[in-house]
């Protein structure tokens, strides 16, 4: 090794994991897998219906149990187009694609999506949406395919 | 020390191998409702937070963007520490200093793990340095094995040594009701039938992978004595890095934890500790490590630990308890178990452990956490009205 | 119940790739191991120790240990076996996600300048039953073609016979 030649050793990290959704986000998730139907959950202290839902409210730290059903339609409040590739693990697919903020009918907090079958050009905020879902649906928030415009 | 910090609020969880029906948020929400409850707070008095837990066990990073919501930090100044297996303890550290500093009046402190989302020994294998002896790692087991190996040569310690420190966990354990494994051992022949995992290191010996979370309220003295628990006064703390295990070869020292004790005895004029501190919860995570250590904290001479074990004097209800609450060995979250010894040492010192409280009249108490072979944190706290 | 429904979880692996620079003391330690098959140490000129492996600074007394060649020295690669263990339980390689499960050999020798290290105790088929404490141990290598640069580059410790 001559001297100012860097030693560099090419190495990884690869491991299994299996994450919990927990008792309240495993009901929700059951609920989109079996039925196709979106649910959010209220606080009745805060009058806030979250969308994705939790468990517990971040503003009183009190138990959410109230869930509200809500329709596949909403209003599109944000948006952007993924160009960087970070490889298969991390990405929902392979980029250029559409990301944006959907604030679902009736819900008080947007959920990130993929946007499909629409052109950057038309994506403006404002913009009606609704969810596509997946034919055969295993229980994670990607048995929506993907929010398009409402035509 | 410009201000004296308390204890003035504790909660945990219980334990369990898995905790399939909470998210981590939501495992770390048991824990805070708890110690507020305790405390007799509402989550807005909390002024500052500190979470953490091991990182790699569980795949996800920035845990405390996420954790934020769930703890009630949402607005707050909150910060993430992750020391591997002291994370607990320094956490405690940590918010100990945020009020001593003067910067915040009530500080929580929170520590989780969920170790059956990932594989805790793949994980712990990344602590050891790639380029070196990340090759050659068999994670804590591993470890442990060489310190039971050497501690059996170096003391003439009997092989069933081990088993009688499980015992005596085991029947803590049994009291505790957060304690994870609640294993009904009656005799040491009963032990000694657990499978070797690396001679002479039984499963009986190491501890589980536990799921879990704690958290502890930390208070100025002049909040602390407005409050209605009795408050648990914070006398001292320190943290000890040795020389790294590739310096020495793979052998194991307990410089960290001899360094670490030392100092805090020193600065306290603590000259018997035996008769000084009335209870340990000493992180340790295999029952050899156990007696390893009480003798490299000086609690006792070189090779008289595990003497002292088959006299009994270890007990919840013996002279000196160790580990009341059952211990590492019974229980182990692992960015949870540094804080664990802490709050069970705060119990033991409000008289408030219930069946395991210890029968001793309850002074002071050591509480410590160790990690990675490579480094000890250690506290100091005391009864009010000492 | 709530409780005694279906729970869900997400099942994934996480891939990261990584270059790791080992810098000129540990990166000329583990490229002579590669091409020459030798075993080096650096001696701190302050404290006097023998540091394995060699790095820049003596952790200790805080001298600045010299580049190679300058005090570097290598070893014999033989030693005494101090102790071993044989790991019998099934370990994941967080660094390819498989899990190894036959056991295995670990043994700690103590090499040149007392210095201590652990490495694999071989070969595959060793008799555990005839080892003893203070046996003789002489360093294995891999085949030339076989090395990467590695501390496994150092196939394992293997018994010498008197």
């Amino acid at each position: 090794m001559a001297s100012g030649e860097a030693f560099v050793v090419e190495g990884k990290l690869r491991v299994p994991y299996d994450n919990w959704y927990g008792t309240l986000a495993s009901a929700f998730f059951r609920e989109l897998r079996d039925h196709g139907k979106i649910r959010g959950i209220r606080c009745p202290a805060c009058e806030k219906v979250y969308m994705p839902p939790r468990s517990v409210c971040p503003r009183c730290l009190g138990t959410l149990s109230e869930w509200v059903d809500l329709p596949p339609t909403g209003t599109l409040q944000t948006f952007t187009v993924v160009h960087y590739d970070y490889g298969q693990y991390y990405q929902p697919m392979k980029p250029p694609y559409l990301l944006g903020i959907i604030r679902l009918d009736g819900a008080d907090t947007g959920l990130c999506h993929l946007l499909g079958e629409v052109e950057q050009q038309e994506l403006a905020p404002g913009l009606r949406v609704e969810a596509r879902f997946r034919e055969d649906r295993k229980g994670n928030i990607l048995d929506i395919v993907y929010f398009r415009p409402i035509r | 020390m410009a201000i004296r910090p308390a204890i003035v609020g504790v909660g945990q969880t219980y334990h369990r191998s898995k905790r399939p029906d909470v998210n981590i948020g939501e495992l770390c929400t048991e824990a805070v409702r708890a110690a507020l409850e305790d405390a007799k707070l509402p989550p807005e008095k909390i002024g500052a937070f500190v979470v953490g837990n091991m990182e790699l066990f569980e795949g996800r990073y920035m845990q405390d963007m996420w954790q934020a919501d769930f703890v009630g930090a949402v607005g707050k100044p909150l910060i993430r520490v992750t020391t591997g297996g002291t994370t607990g303890g320094t956490l405690a550290s940590v918010a100990f200093e945020h009020v001593a500093s003067g910067m915040f009046d009530l500080v929580m402190a929170v520590g989780f793990e969920k170790q059956s989302e990932g594989d805790t020994r793949a994980g712990l294998k990344t602590v050891a340095d790639p380029l070196w002896n990340r090759w050659q790692t068999t994670g804590a087991i591993g470890y442990f094995a060489r310190v039971a190996t050497f501690y059996i040569k170096e003391t003439g310690a009997p092989e069933d040594a081990g088993s009688r420190v499980r015992l005596r966990l085991a029947r803590h354990a049994a009291r505790n009701p957060h304690a994870h494994l609640r294993m009904d051992l009656e005799s040491v022949d009963q032990v000694m039938k657990f499978p070797y995992l690396i001679p002479p290191l039984r499963q009986s010996d190491m501890c589980p992978a536990s799921e879990g979370a704690c958290a502890i309220i930390v208070a100025s003295e002049e909040t602390a004595r407005k409050l209605p628990r009795k408050p648990v006064w914070v006398d001292d703390w320190t943290s000890v890095h040795k020389e790294m295990v590739y310096v020495r070869g793979g052998r194991h020292s307990t410089a960290d934890l001899e360094m670490a004790a030392d100092r805090l005895f020193r600065r306290n004029g603590i000259r018997e500790p035996m008769k000084d501190i009335s209870v340990a919860e000493i992180y340790a995570p295999a029952t050899w490590a156990e007696l390893e250590w009480l003798e490299a904290y000086g609690f006792c001479e070189k090779g008289d630990a595990w003497k002292l074990e088959e006299k009994g004097q270890f007990h919840f209800d013996g002279p000196f308890p160790v580990n009341p609450s059952g211990g590492v060995v019974c229980t182990n979250p692992i960015g949870a178990t540094g804080l664990i010894r802490v709050a069970e040492c705060a119990l033991q010192l409000r008289g408030d452990a219930g069946e395991h409280q210890i029968t001793r009249k309850p002074t002071r108490g050591f509480s410590t956490a160790w990690g990675g072979s490579g480094w000890t944190v250690a506290h100091l706290l005391s009864a009010d009205g000492l | 119940m709530e409780e005694r429904e279906e729970r869900l979880s997400q099942e994934r692996i996480m891939e990261i790739r990584y270059r790791w620079s080992a810098g000129p003391y540990l990166g000329r330690f583990l490229a002579e191991l590669r091409d020459k098959g030798k075993f080096y140490v650096v001696r701190c000129p302050g404290c006097e120790r023998f540091l394995l492996p060699p790095r820049i600074v003596c952790s200790t007394c805080y001298t600045r240990i010299p580049e190679y060649p300058d005090g570097w020295i290598a070893l014999s690669g033989r030693g005494i076996l101090l102790d071993w263990q044989r790991v019998i339980y099934p370990q994941m390689d967080p660094e390819t996600g498989e899990v190894r499960d036959e056991p295995f050999l670990h043994g700690t020798f103590r090499l040149d300048h007392d210095l201590l290290f652990v490495h694999y105790l071989g070969p595959a088929d060793l008799d555990e039953g005839r080892l003893q404490e203070g046996m003789k141990v002489e360093m294995v290598m891999k085949p030339q073609e076989q090395r990467e640069g590695k501390v496994t580059d150092i196939h394992y410790f293997r018994i010498v016979e008197d």
